[in-house]
């Protein structure tokens, strides 16, 4: 045959309909999974990469997260996770209909850039956890160490968020049908002045900075009692345009069934929901979903997996909101344009005009167009497995698999101009309805994944050995992604028992990345553990208190390349634009002008150097127990030193170099306690983690010892410190070069350096912004056919700061915050805000500084959920359902915190971005 | 069986698969892989390559960032009106080493012009920046000399004098940047070759006139390479007598004060160099006169200096930054046009931050008295009549600075009242200070939101009146008031160059009772130079290589009472408008310069 027809038999061999044997003994979907956390017994299998082994097997760090775990009342799976378990750092950024934007650490911060660790939903990289919906998750396993990680490659090295989805089971037939309907409103919503309260504190402003007021004693007695469509308007904008709450439903039916030879589990489910606008188009979204995982066994030897997945997202909004994707519309237009700055109308079905800004947002809800966002995902991954036991060699196995992704974006809509009038009657803009619909954007990216996977386990008394051996390959496109990312790895893996007591693994990685140069791309990089099952041991196993418990360490090196630029290593010219001398130069845009970038062709990898110490235990037959110690280093971390090239060379572009250096260490501890007193089960959980990641090398050349970041915590907060206010002006000894003039009233600020000026170099680190302390807490109790589970997870050890926040800040020709009715005043020395100043650029008071940062630890309720699943009496009556419960879900409903006004997962809610929001929803589950 | 034949083509197809993707796979194929190699083999990346350098020259009007501008604010021409402006906050305070923007320090930043048409807004920025680029391009330029194609020229330019006249222009251009920095920085490091990135950079400072005389002998080589002028759509392009130019104000500058204080712990000119500064300043007078091109504007031109109706190249501009062909679309919103207009006028279109005249410049203005026969500046004329302070002064004052009662536009009736209280008194007092003047050079009448019109700006670096300022300065200090001077073929005195310059624009001869001597005469050429190189970004430089900051000590505003339709004129003092000190005649480098760099010394007081 030739190469063509191999590789079209190829193909074929991989997209055959088929499905895989029904393995025996396959242990992860046949053990009964405990109530929590990733504490299971001994003999139950963990999955790593390619690979499951025995939990008492395990050397490294790894946390397991089964599908009776993930309970959110919010849509997007992720924040099913917060709080879940340790070295997981989940945090609630905003949301929007349909999707939150819920970001993930794995043991915290790792190197400059990209922290973000690699998900791999059944075994195909780089594929999105929110796509998910709960119910088609079977497990998550997180993988924190390195010798979980490396064989994933280059990109895994900041952990690596592992996920099984569901399949059939044999012997099992289970029908589900699953509707909720639930609400959500935000947390919390900023206060800002009315107009006549904005008013008299603006010419307070221009009064503070020698100005004249500009509001008369008429004009704020009018505000007083105005509405919002007197010429002398007052609008309370979030009142106006925010409905109080938002409804989504939520259907979903899965079907799984088995044969002799194949096994499956086919879902749908439907999602609709709603944005918060109160005024013309509200945000809509559907979302369907679609999911067949089929397994299919051609008979001993081989068998075949298929897995399909498909999902529609359909988004309708109005212009404003839709900006808001971005950061600057819906929630901006309502932070930023002041209750006087213009009347909403001026007479019938006249919209106000404002002389500072184009918009109105009244025009901007109802007559400026739409958008229809549509996004298209299909998953596609087939596998081979061959075991070869029906040849004769026991324990043997190889899988092939593919998978390809694909993504598709269509963005489209109407653009409208509307007409504004001011109170004289003239007209700005006109009104133009019939623009017609166009194509915002259309992209087309895809991922593709290759995985080969051998392997042999083999027991022989009381030797237990497991060997892997992998090639796998991995090309992500992405929206906006010049290049794919394309890492190629081969990984062998060894792993050792004796007796059940002692335990040794050696990894050997050799990775291999597209974004370096041929020499340079492929580098190998060890690692290994041992670990020890003392409970086996005769002296232990006599202590009944004591039913299981191992002492284990990994060891070892892997690279990273998210943070290399591509082409990194070659120096390269521009070719663009116009010629600017000679003839021809609007036209003649042939040729190159300048170096774009300077390369360096020695770039490699960034390294991890990483160290896991760990304790896994069972205590009293009820306590489960995890505690791990890391510490990891990473090296030659990609940078543009500025410090290596004066600015006199006149390079703007300079190299890449392998330069940084980031130590990162903490502690995790996993704890479960299971429990019963006749009728009632319980169980009661919880976790706590630290981390804290430092500079160690940055070649920073500063000013001031103090700003050199090594040393520091890499999420530094740099910042002035205040030392109250200066209470009049004679006081004030300092230049600043803040900006504005200093006063009374305003901060007085710490003379680090006792240079006589307040400049950058009196900043010093003041806090910083990843939580130091992570913890979780859940609990679950069960009785008769009731069941209530409480989730709550707490960080604290970090700062935000409130300067940048307009809902605590009023100055310039700002909307002026609530906060600001506190400002300083002679009278009122204690204030909570420094004097008022019009200043509009940056302003001395109004810097980052200690009079601004808040202690933004928390602990919220995240998740709770009390059902009822009615007793076979009930269900008899309907068809003899297997199951029918209702339930009642909450996420997020209470919190404690400094400042109850104040969300320290993302302060920019509401403001410049989606509101982070409170859901409670009601639901049913039938099962046949 | 068959196990076995599934086994057996599955083996081949993974063997043919992971064959493929082992080193294949990884290969990365740039979208533009663009080279050193085809940059030098073609004529249009020369070109490019050229044209970029060409807008590393900074363009003091026209970069957007400029703004309250460094042309003027720095010395006693301008106050920036905008008390908190930067220029204020850390310019005048003295607090140099935290100002990093703009006039000093090396940050980079396109200006918002793109990479091409670089409006970088920082002078050394965009001269460092300038210097590699042509480094790249002479270190390649036998490659470059190799190139066979190269299209149609205009004038009938030949392959061969096109890539003479680009290695002329390249090694002009490098000189006037290693001049950019060493008047600001003092003497650097001379950087001649293309810089390897990967290599350290330890250089110490060389010596003031080591720098100069490297810079002259590039520009010398330049001379013999450029053209006498260019014709057509290469016009404004660097010739042989922008070289000559360049070379005649860098020898004055070596010879001046401050640069002789530093080589030679001497705080006086420099003979040496005062001689080769004056001999330069004649061949490069002669070299323009028979250019066939240059012309100094006879009076009723005079304003085409700095902005033209219809042509982008200024006849008297010797040397300066490309004109801004794209951005004089032929409105009044030229880029930054603004950091010139008065905000206080409604309708100006003035931004918050613009600089305005002092009384101080104002007072340079000589008064002309006995029927236009005689001028003396306005403390020596009998005639002058401090209540009535705009009448027969230098003519060049009405075109450079808006005054009380002046009609600001065409299609209304808007004066500039400048007096205390007046409709544009409380404006501008929200906007900070008050001058009581407006500038009007860089812009024309009718440049405002009113009336819109539009023409093409210049900023030119170096007119060919310069030359006889030059020239007037060191002959002065040589051979006194009326001793001549006589160099290749010419011979004339330091009183015959300032009459040119006065001449020129109407103003009658020096009068004698200041050509008596050369302390004398030194005041008024001085004072002649900043009138005619009013808002030129020569007055601060100037005033540094004179080492003449006690001229800065006090900075005045015009206080202008109405009364009824009578105004008195008084003046008042700005407080701490120039706090400046010895250590300022020099700028200081970016510290991280000095740290990056332990050889590199910092600048004098620094």
């Amino acid at each position: 045959m030739k190469l063509k027809e191999y590789i079209v038999a190829a193909i074929c061999l991989f997209s055959m309909v088929g499905n895989s044997i029904a393995q025996e003994g396959e242990a992860i979907q046949e053990v009964v999974q405990p109530e929590d956390t990733s504490i299971v017994a001994p003999e139950e299998k963990v999955r790593l990469p390619f690979s499951e082994i025995p939990k008492d097997r395990l050397v490294g760090a790894v946390s397991t997260i089964t599908n009776n775990q993930i309970t959110t009342a919010d849509l997007d799976v992720r924040n099913a996770l917060v709080g879940r378990t340790a070295g997981l750092n989940m945090r609630k950024w905003n949301s929007r209909p349909g999707l939150d934007g819920t970001t993930m650490l794995v043991r915290g911060n790792h190197t400059l850039g990209n922290n973000a660790p690699m998900v791999v939903i059944d075994g195909i990289a780089n594929r999105a956890l929110e796509m998910l919906n709960y119910y088609e998750i079977e497990s998550i396993t997180v993988l924190k160490d390195v010798t979980a990680k490396a064989l994933y490659g280059a990109a895994a090295a900041n952990g690596v968020i592992l996920v099984t989805t569901k399949r059939g089971k044999s012997g099992q037939k289970l029908q589900t049908f699953s509707a909720e309907h639930g609400v959500r409103r935000p947390t919390h919503l900023p206060e800002f002045l009315n107009s006549a309260q904005y008013a008299e504190l603006y010419n307070e402003s221009l009064t503070n900075n020698g100005l004249n007021p500009i509001y008369t004693p008429q004009q704020i007695e009018a505000y007083r009692n105005a509405g919002p469509n007197d010429s002398l308007p007052n609008v309370d904008y979030y009142d106006r345009y925010l409905k109080e709450f938002t409804t989504f439903k939520r259907f979903f039916g899965t079907y799984t069934n088995s044969t002799d030879k194949t096994r499956y589990f086919i879902s749908a489910g439907y999602v609709n929901e709603n944005g918060l606008e109160a005024v013309g188009q509200e945000t809509q979204y559907n979302r369907f979903n679609v999911r067949g995982n089929l397994d299919f066994a051609m008979n001993n030897f081989l068998s075949f997996k298929l897995d399909l997945a498909s999902r529609i997202e359909l988004t309708t909004s109005n212009r404003l909101t839709y900006t808001d994707w971005s950061g600057l519309g819906f929630f901006s237009t309502l932070s930023t344009h002041r209750p006087n700055e213009y009347p909403i109308y001026i007479g019938e079905g006249r919209l106000g005009w404002s002389p500072e800004r184009s918009t109105n947002i009244e025009g901007e809800l109802l007559r400026a167009g739409y958008v229809k966002d549509e996004f298209r995902i299909s998953q596609i991954k087939t596998s081979s497995l061959m075991d070869f036991s029906a040849i004769g060699i026991n324990g043997l196995t190889w899988e092939n698999s593919i998978g390809v992704d694909s993504y598709s974006i269509l963005r489209y809509g109407k653009q409208e101009q509307y007409a504004r009038f001011d109170t004289q009657g003239n007209q700005y803009g006109a009104n133009d309805p019939t623009s017609n619909q166009n194509v915002n954007g259309n992209q087309l990216y895809r991922n593709y994944g290759f995985i080969s996977t051998l392997n042999y386990d083999l027991t022989e008394g009381v030797n237990e050995l497991s060997i892997l051996a992998n090639f796998n390959f991995q090309n992500r496109e992405a929206g906006g992604l010049n290049q794919p990312s394309k890492n190629l790895n081969y990984g062998a893996k060894v792993n050792y028992s004796f007796d059940s007591k002692y335990v040794a693994e050696a990894t050997l990685a050799y990775m291999g990345t597209n974004r370096l140069e041929k020499g340079n791309r492929f580098q190998m990089f060890p690692s290994a553990g041992i670990g020890w099952v003392a409970s086996n041991e005769g002296f232990l196993k006599a202590i009944d208190a004591i039913d299981f418990l191992k002492v284990k360490a990994s060891y070892g090196q892997m690279g990273y390349d998210s943070n290399i630029p591509f082409f990194g290593y070659r120096t390269a010219y521009n070719w663009a634009g116009a010629i600017l001398l000679g003839p021809d130069q609007a036209t003649n845009s042939e040729g190159a002008f300048d170096v774009s970038t300077y390369g360096n062709p020695n770039l490699g990898f960034e390294v991890a150097t990483e160290l896991n110490v760990g304790v896994t235990s069972t205590l009293f037959d009820h306590l489960n127990l995890e505690f791990n110690y890391f510490n990891e280093y990473r090296s030659d971390i990609p940078m543009q030193v500025s410090a290596a090239y004066p600015d006199y060379l006149g390079i703007q572009n300079i190299p890449t170099l392998n330069f940084g250096e980031i130590s990162n260490r903490g502690v995790e501890v996993d704890l479960t306690y299971f429990g019963d007193a006749g009728d009632i089960n319980y169980s009661l959980g919880g976790f706590y983690s630290y981390t804290r990641a430092v500079y160690e090398k940055t070649g920073d050349i500063v000013s001031e010892p103090h700003l050199h970041r090594d040393g520091q915590p890499v999420d530094r907060i740099l910042g002035y410190v205040s030392e109250g206010f200066y209470t009049s002006s004679a006081e004030v000894n300092v230049i600043s070069s803040l900006g504005g003039d200093v006063q009374e009233g305003d901060l007085k600020y710490r003379d680090v350096t006792g240079d006589g000026v307040i400049n950058s170099d009196d900043r010093v680190v003041i806090g910083n912004s990843l939580p130091r302390h992570l913890f979780g807490l859940n609990f679950n109790v069960s009785y008769k056919g009731f069941n209530l589970f409480v989730l709550g997870q707490g960080a604290a050890g970090f700062n935000r700061l409130k300067n940048g926040l307009n809902s605590y800040t009023g100055r310039g020709d700002q909307k002026y915050a609530a906060n600001a009715l506190n400002r300083w005043t002679p009278e009122n020395p204690n204030a909570t805000h420094p004097r008022l100043t019009s200043a509009t650029g940056s302003a001395h008071s109004y810097v980052g500084s200690t009079f601004w940062m808040t202690d933004a630890y928390y602990f919220t309720m995240r998740n709770i959920e009390l059902s009822y699943s009615f007793p076979e009496a009930v269900r008899s009556k309907i068809g003899n359902a297997s199951g029918l419960q209702i339930f009642v879900r909450g996420t997020d409903l209470l919190s404690i915190s400094d400042d109850p006004d104040f969300n320290a997962d993302n302060p920019f809610a509401g403001l410049s971005q989606g509101f982070l929001m409170k859901t409670v929803s009601l639901g049913l589950t039938l099962s046949y | 069986m068959r196990v076995r034949k599934y086994l057996y083509k599955i083996l081949i197809v993974m063997l043919v698969l992971s064959s493929y993707s082992c080193e294949e796979y990884l290969d990365a194929v740039p979208e533009n892989e663009i080279t050193k190699d085809r940059v030098f083999t073609n004529y249009e990346s020369v070109n490019k390559v050229l044209g970029v350098t060409y807008w590393s020259v900074h363009n003091y009007i026209a970069g957007r960032d400029d703004w309250s501008g460094p042309v003027g604010v720095y010395s006693d021409e301008c106050q920036p009106v905008h008390a908190n402006g930067p220029h204020s906050t850390n310019a005048h305070t003295g607090n140099w080493l935290d100002w990093t923007w703009r006039e000093m320090g090396f940050q980079y930043n396109d200006g918002g012009g793109g990479q091409l048409r670089r409006k970088g807004v920082t002078v050394g920025g965009l001269a460092v920046v300038g210097i590699r680029l042509a480094n790249i391009a002479l270190d390649e330029y036998e490659t470059i000399r190799e190139i066979e194609e190269v299209p149609q020229l205009p004038g009938g330019i030949t392959g061969d004098q096109i890539k003479d006249y680009m290695e002329g222009e390249f090694r002009l251009l490098r000189a006037w940047f290693h001049f950019e920095l060493i008047r600001r920085y003092g003497p650097l490091v001379i950087i001649d070759v293309p810089m390897d990135p990967n290599e350290p950079f330890l250089a110490e400072r060389e010596r003031y006139d080591v720098m100069t005389d490297w810079i002259v002998s590039e520009l010398e080589t330049a001379a013999n390479l450029l053209p006498e002028k260019w014709t057509g759509d290469f016009e404004g392009r660097a010739t042989k007598t922008s070289a000559m130019a360049i070379r005649s104000m860098a020898l004055l500058y070596a010879a001046s004060p401050n640069m002789n204080l530093l080589d030679n712990g001497v705080e006086a000119y420099n003979d040496e160099y005062l001689q080769r500064a004056a001999e330069a300043s004649l061949e490069a007078i002669q070299t323009a006169q028979n250019s066939g091109y240059y012309r100094m504007y006879p009076w009723s031109e005079y304003m085409e200096n700095w902005w033209s109706d219809n042509d982008f190249i200024s006849d008297e501009a010797l040397w300066g930054p490309p004109q801004e062909y794209w951005d004089n679309q032929g409105n009044a919103n030229v880029v930054g046009a603004g950091m010139f207009r008065p905000r206080a006028i409604p309708g100006a279109g003035g931004w918050a931050a613009h600089a305005a005249p002092t009384q101080n410049a104002v007072d340079k203005f000589e008064h002309i008295y006995d029927n236009g026969n005689a001028a003396k500046a306005i403390e020596d004329s009998p005639e002058y009549d401090p209540q009535n302070p705009y009448e027969d002064r230098d003519p060049r004052f009405y075109e450079f600075i808006w005054k009380n009662g002046d009609d600001y536009f065409f299609n209304n009736d808007t004066k500039v009242e400048a007096w205390v209280g007046g409709p544009q008194w409380n404006n501008a007092n929200q906007q900070g200070r008050w001058t009581g003047y407006f500038t009007r050079k860089h812009l024309w009448k009718g440049c405002n939101n009113v009336d819109n019109v539009g023409k093409q700006r210049r900023m030119p670096h170096i007119r060919f009146v310069q030359l006889y300022l030059d020239f007037a300065e060191a002959a002065n200090e040589l051979v006194g008031p009326n001793g001549a001077i006589s160099h290749a073929g010419m011979t004339m005195t330091a009183v015959e160059a300032i009459n040119v310059v006065r001449n020129r624009v109407g103003m009658p001869d020096i009068h004698a009772d200041y050509t008596v001597n050369a302390d004398v005469f030194r005041e008024r050429i001085r004072n002649e130079r900043a009138v005619e190189l009013y808002q030129e970004m020569h007055r601060f430089q100037d005033l540094r290589r004179w080492r003449a900051f006690d001229e800065l000590q006090h900075i005045y505003y015009a206080v202008i009472t109405k009364d009824g339709d009578n105004f008195t004129y008084d003046k008042a003092e700005i407080e701490n408008a120039r706090q400046y000190t010895d250590k300022h005649y020099w700028y200081p480098l970016p510290q991280a310069e000095v740290q990056n760099n332990p050889n590199l010394a910092q600048s004098p007081g620094w």
